[in-house]
C-alpha cells in the first residue's frame, strides 16, 4: 500500500485547521496558550475536530477513523499546537490509546473503544506513573488479579493528567510476579466511573489542576479489556512510548513564546545578538520538525522508532526550555504577568522534560541501544 | 541518499585502511574529487549527493585532503572549460576586488591548499569569479596552517593578471555548495569521533568494568548520539531543499553545534588518552574545530537566518519549516 500523502493533502489539512482555530479564537471561544495539548481542555472543541475527521486520522474507517497517514496527522497536530488550541480532551486517547488498542486489542475491545475515541466521546488518562516507581515504569505495584469474568485492580497511580475529566483510563498493572520485573505486566482499559476508582487533585505550581492521584480499590475490569497478551505488556508499552514521544508536542509546547521572539526580533532590527539567537532556535526547530516527519514516516512504514522518538523528545524538550530562556534576552521577561505568554510557558516548563520519560531516562535508553548495536 | 552510497563508502574505507602515503593522488586517480561534475567537462559523473558521501566518508577517517575545496573549484571551472589534472584552490571574498586593469594586487589570507595548487578561483558577490595563476612570477605564497594542520596559506598578488570566468556559477551558489560540503565533512568527522569514543568506553576498563557501565559515561555517549541524529537530519533537510532556501545555513548551524558538543564529550570520555599525538582522536576533533566555522562562522549563519526569520514573520517561518521533508 502506498502510504505517501501528496503535499496537497497536507496543505489542505493545514488550511482546514487554520480556518477552524481562527474562527474559534476570533469568537473568543478559546485563548491560545502554551502547552495547550496538556492544559487546554475543551470537549466541545475536540468533538468539533472529530466531526471534521481531524482526530483518529490514522485509524481504519471501520472504527470511525479517516485512514490517513501519520504524516498527514502530523500536519494537523502541528497546526493545532501552533494555534495553541484546546486539544487536551482527546490528545492522549487519539495519540496513544487508539493506536495501542488497534495494534494489540481484541476485535471486541477495538469495536468498543476505538470509535468512541474517534468521536471524542471517550476521554483517556494514562495510568502509568506510581508514587514509588517514578521513572522506573517496570516497577509498578498496581496489581490486577483474575476474578470471575475479568480482573480486580488494586493500586495507586499519580501524576495522572486530566483524570478528573476522563471517562477511561489506560492502566499498566502487574498480573504476576516474575523474576524479571519487566515480565508479568499487562495493559488494561478501565472505566473511570467504575466502583472503587477515586480521583484526588494535585494542584501545580501555577495553581492549576491538571494532575491527579488515582486510587483503585477492587475495581472490576471485564476480561476483554486487556490490551494484548497478559503478562507481555512491557514490549507493548515501549512501542506505545514511541507514539507518546515522537510527536510535534515535544517541540512546540512553548511555541507561542517563539512567536513573540520573532516579532520582537523584527522590531529590533539592529540587534545582531538577538537575531543570532533567533536564527539558532529556528535552525533547531527546523531540524526537530524534520525528525518528527521521519518518526511519522517510520510509523507509516509500520515501524516503532523507539530510539529516534527518544532522541526527538530529548532534543525537543531542550528546545522548548531554550525558547523561554531566549525571551529573557529581551525586556519582555520583566515582571511577567501570571497569564502572559512568557509567564504561562515558564510555569509550565518544569514538566517539559519530565512527562513521557525524564531526560536522563531517555539518555539511558539511547545508551542501552547504542551498547547493543 | 545516493544509490552508490555504499559502494563509495567502502571504496573510501579501503583507501583509508590501505595507509598509502599519497592518498590524495590515489583519490584523484580514482576520480573521486570530481564526482558530481559531468564527464563531458572532465568530471567523474554522478551527483552532488555522491560527492557528499565521499566527503563525509573521508572526514570520518580524519583524513585531511582538499576534497571540498578542489571539487568546488573544479565545479566552478567546469562550467567554462575542460578540466586538467592540476589542483585548483578556491576562496570566497566579501566584496569584488578592483580588477579594472585586468590585474589584481591583494594579500589573501587563509587560502586553502594554495601551496599545492596551480590555480586559484576567487568568488565575490555580484561579479564573475576570477581565475588566478598561482605559478605566475608575481605571486608569493606564504605557508600558514589551521589548527588541524591543514594549509591555509597567505597569497600575495602584485599586479597579477586575472581572468574573469563569465559562465561560472554565482558567489551565492558557490558559497552554498561549499557550505553543504563542509556540513557533510563535519558530520563525517563527528561520526568518526563518536565511533572512536564508543569503542574506547566499551573496551577500556576501570573500577572493574568497562567505562560504559558508568551511568554518566553512558549518558554522555547518548548525548553524542543525539547530536549525530540531529546533524544527520539537518543534512538530509539541506540535501532535499530548494537551492538558496536557507536550508544549508540550517545544516551549517546544526552540524557546527553538534561538532562542538561531540568534540567536547569525546575528549572528556577519552580522558588523557585523547590528548596524545599518537591516538587518532585529535585528527577528528581538531578538524571539527576548524571545519565547523569554515566559509562563515556558525554565528554568522545564525544571524543571517535570524534576520530572515524576523523579516518573514511567524507565518513565513512556519510555512518554510513545515514545507520541508515531504
Amino acid at each position: 500500500m502506498d502510504h505517501s500523502p501528496g503535499p496537497d493533502s497536507c496543505a489542505e489539512l493545514r488550511a482546514q485547521v487554520g480556518e477552524l482555530t481562527a474562527e474559534w479564537r476570533d469568537a473568543g471561544r478559546y485563548v491560545p496558550r502554551s502547552d495547550s495539548w496538556l492544559r487546554s481542555f475543551d470537549l466541545e472543541f475536540s468533538k468539533e475536530l472529530a466531526a471534521r475527521g481531524l482526530i483518529a486520522m490514522t485509524y481504519p474507517k471501520e472504527f470511525g477513523g479517516a485512514a490517513r497517514t501519520n504524516v498527514e496527522r502530523l500536519a494537523v497536530t502541528e497546526e493545532l499546537l501552533r494555534a495553541g488550541a484546546p486539544v487536551a480532551a482527546h490528545w492522549i486517547g487519539d495519540r496513544q490509546i487508539g493506536p495501542a488498542v488497534l495494534r494489540h486489542g481484541t476485535r471486541e475491545l477495538q469495536e468498543e473503544i476505538v470509535p468512541r475515541i474517534a468521536s471524542g466521546d471517550a476521554v483517556f488518562c494514562l495510568g502509568m506513573s506510581e508514587p514509588e516507581a517514578g521513572s522506573d515504569l517496570a516497577s509498578v505495584k498496581t496489581t490486577a488479579e483474575r476474578t470471575d469474568g475479568g480482573w480486580l485492580v488494586n493500586g495507586h497511580k499519580i501524576w495522572t493528567t486530566q483524570a478528573h475529566h476522563a471517562t477511561h483510563a489506560y492502566l499498566l498493572a502487574r498480573t504476576s510476579r516474575e523474576e524479571r520485573k519487566h515480565d508479568g505486566l499487562s495493559e488494561f482499559v478501565l472505566d473511570m466511573d467504575a466502583e472503587g476508582v477515586q480521583v484526588t487533585p494535585i494542584v501545580d505550581l501555577a495553581g492549576e489542576h491538571h494532575f491527579n492521584e488515582v486510587r483503585f480499590e477492587n475495581v472490576f475490569v471485564p476480561a476483554h479489556r486487556v490490551i494484548g497478551e497478559v503478562g507481555k505488556g512491557w514490549k507493548q508499552v515501549v512501542e506505545q512510548l514511541s507514539f507518546e514521544r515522537g510527536g510535534a508536542e515535544r517541540s512546540l509546547s512553548s511555541y507561542p513564546v517563539l512567536v513573540e521572539l520573532i516579532a520582537e526580533s523584527a522590531r529590533r532590527h539592529d540587534d545582531r545578538e538577538l537575531h543570532a539567537l533567533l536564527g539558532s532556535l529556528v535552525a533547531r526547530l527546523a531540524v526537530l520538525r524534520r525528525l518528527c516527519f521521519e518518526v511519522a514516516s517510520a510509523m507509516d512504514a509500520g515501524q516503532a522508532p523507539v530510539q529516534q522518538a527518544a532522541a526527538l523528545k530529548f532534543l525537543g524538550n531542550a528546545f522548548e526550555h531554550d525558547v523561554i530562556e531566549a525571551l529573557r534576552r529581551t525586556d519582555l521577561c520583566q515582571d511577567p504577568a501570571f497569564d502572559s505568554t512568557f509567564g504561562q510557558a515558564l510555569l509550565a516548563s518544569p514538566a517539559f522534560s519530565l512527562r513521557g520519560g525524564a531526560a536522563e531516562v531517555l539518555l539511558s535508553l539511547i545508551a542501552r541501544q547504542e551498547a547493543r548495536s | 541518499m545516493s544509490q552508490f552510497a555504499d559502494e563509495l563508502r567502502s571504496l573510501v574505507d579501503d583507501l583509508a585502511a590501505s595507509g598509502r602515503p599519497d592518498l590524495w593522488g590515489s583519490l584523484c586517480d580514482l576520480g573521486l574529487p570530481r564526482v558530481g561534475i559531468d564527464e563531458a567537462k572532465g568530471g567523474s559523473g554522478g551527483s552532488l549527493d555522491d560527492l557528499l558521501v565521499v566527503v563525509e566518508s573521508l572526514a570520518g577517517h580524519g583524513i585531511g585532503v582538499p576534497v571540498v575545496e578542489a571539487s568546488t573549484a573544479d565545479w566552478v571551472l567546469g562550467h567554462g572549460r575542460e578540466l586538467d589534472g592540476d589542483l585548483t584552490a578556491i576562496l570566497l571574498l566579501d566584496r569584488a576586488p578592483d580588477t579594472a586593469s585586468g590585474a589584481l594586487t591583494a594579500e589573501l589570507t587563509a587560502v586553502p591548499w594554495a601551496r599545492d595548487a596551480a590555480r586559484l578561483v576567487l568568488c565575490a558577490p555580484d561579479s564573475a569569479p576570477l581565475l588566478v595563476d598561482l605559478r605566475h612570477t608575481s605571486v608569493t605564497v606564504r605557508d600558514v596552517e589551521n589548527i588541524a594542520g591543514e594549509p591555509r596559506d597567505t597569497v600575495i598578488l602584485t599586479d597579477t593578471p586575472v581572468l574573469a570566468l563569465d559562465s561560472a556559477p554565482s558567489h551565492d551558489e558557490v558559497r552554498e555548495r561549499l557550505a553543504l560540503l563542509w556540513s557533510a565533512a563535519v558530520l563525517g568527522a563527528a561520526r568518526g569521533a563518536y565511533k572512536l569514543t564508543k569503542t574506547y568506553v566499551s573496551e577500556r576498563e576501570q573500577f572493574g568494568a568497562p567505562l560504559l557501565k558508568i551511568p554518566a559515561v553512558a549518558g554522555n555517549l547518548a548525548r553524542m548520539r543525539v547530536q549525530l541524529v540531529q546533524a544527520e537530519a539537518a543534512l538530509a533537510l539541506a540535501r532535499e531543499a530548494e537551492p538558496l532556501s536557507g536550508a544549508v545555513g540550517i545544516a551549517r548551524i546544526t552540524t557546527a553545534a553538534a561538532a562542538t558538543e561531540i568534540a567536547q564529550i569525546a575528549h572528556q570520555l577519552h580522558g588523557a588518552m585523547g590528548i596524545t599525538e599518537e591516538y587518532p582522536l585529535h585528527r577528528l576533533t581538531r578538524r571539527l574545530w576548524s571545519w565547523r566555522d569554515a566559509v562563515a562562522s556558525e554565528r554568522r549563519w545564525a544571524e543571517n537566518l535570524g534576520r530572515r526569520a524576523a523579516g518573514a514573520g511567524e507565518t513565513g517561518v512556519w510555512t518554510r519549516i513545515t514545507a520541508t521533508g515531504r
